[in-house]
């Protein structure tokens, strides 16, 4: 019973989300804000994790199962994909590699100034009580 | 016989249960399951000449939980919610700058490249995971087939070359994370919680960052 329950939250979730994003002015997938609004629900404490664990398990660990069949409409674009078959996979290549370098020299550069400023912000206070 | 609704669902549930079983033999980052199944169900739909109208009856049922999948990732990014307080300007600077940077590097290629549009578009959102990145690709026009495969794709490659960058750089396991989170989705952080805990904590954090900010940067720019 508990397993309907979860389900049944996560479909109306869904159901409201989609309806909430058709108000946006801006292509939102109602998923990302089915995603924003359960984390607001756990956040506020109107929910707790556990009461979703059964199925939030479920879901997140065969997430794969649910994108087989959009992937395997690919049949119909084998033609457009044979045309532009190498440029596919370079951007495939060197954008995952862009990605990759920006957000990790961005993060590691931030958390430097992150620590600095708090170190900073330490012996100050340290010095005051002294 | 195989435009009953039946056909589709028990075949795709059959495919990726086999797929599921031949990773776990295998133990290999390219035995991923989805891509497994996949290339199993068309050759099948080929062999037999049979339309993917007849599959598509059954296996769309598959398809509409996406979007509760997609939001059972905020369970994860709630359990690491204390790491995100701490870090939370690398976490966010680097998730918002590396989205950004993908959909720049997606656009100045295919444009460098001569990519035809319908493409380009498909690609653009490769670097979220799926469930974000297909309803932005059906949402600009892009074919969202091949939007997965580039997703699939980018993962894989990010959590084959991903290791490999982050021990040239030395980066700390934090940024780390990140970049395999951003770049290459679950698919990425798979292999960042077989490097480490916190690596894979931020990796699960990042996915929905990343998400977020491509949402984002693309009604802005695009």
């Amino acid at each position: 019973m508990r397993v309907i329950f979860q389900l049944a939250f996560f479909l109306l979730l869904c159901l409201f989300s989609e309806g909430l994003a058709a108000y946006l002015p801006f292509p939102f997938p109602g998923a990302v804000l089915a995603m924003l609004l359960l984390f607001l629900l756990l956040l506020f404490k109107w929910l707790k994790a556990e009461q979703l664990e059964e199925s939030g398990d479920f879901l997140r660990k065969h997430m794969g199962l649910f994108f087989v069949p959009p992937s395997v409409g690919v049949i119909d674009s084998l033609g457009l994909l044979k045309r532009e078959l190498l440029p596919f996979l370079l951007i495939c290549l060197l954008g995952m590699l862009v990605t990759f370098l920006t957000s990790a020299l961005l993060s590691s550069f931030l958390m430097r100034l992150q620590d600095c400023r708090e170190n900073k912000r330490r012996s100050l206070s340290g010095g005051e009580k002294l | 016989m195989t435009d009953q609704l039946f056909f589709g669902l028990g075949l795709t549930l059959l495919a990726y249960a086999l797929a599921l079983l031949l990773q776990k033999k295998t133990r290999s980052l390219l035995a991923n399951p989805t891509i497994v199944a996949m290339l199993a169900v068309i050759a099948l739909l080929l062999a037999f000449n049979i339309p993917l109208e007849h599959y598509r009856k059954g296996a769309d049922f598959l398809t509409l939980f996406i979007a509760p999948a997609t939001a059972s990732l905020a369970l994860g990014i709630y359990q690491q919610r204390a790491l995100l307080r701490r870090y939370w300007l690398p976490l966010i600077g680097g998730a918002a700058g590396g989205s950004l940077m993908s959909l720049l590097s997606i656009k100045w290629l295919a444009a460098a490249l001569g990519l035809s549009r319908e493409l380009f578009i498909s690609l653009l959102p490769k670097s979220s995971t799926t469930a974000i990145a297909l309803p932005l690709s059906e949402a600009y026009g892009g074919v969202v087939s091949l939007t997965v495969l580039a997703v699939v794709l980018t993962g894989l490659l990010g959590a084959l070359i991903g290791p490999l960058l982050s021990r040239g750089l030395r980066l700390d396991p934090l940024s780390t994370g990140l970049a395999m989170g951003t770049a290459s989705h679950a698919l990425g952080t798979v292999k960042a919680l077989e490097m480490g805990e916190v690596q894979g904590a931020v990796s699960g954090i990042a996915i929905g960052l990343c998400g977020l900010f491509t949402v984002l940067w693309l009604a802005l720019l695009f």
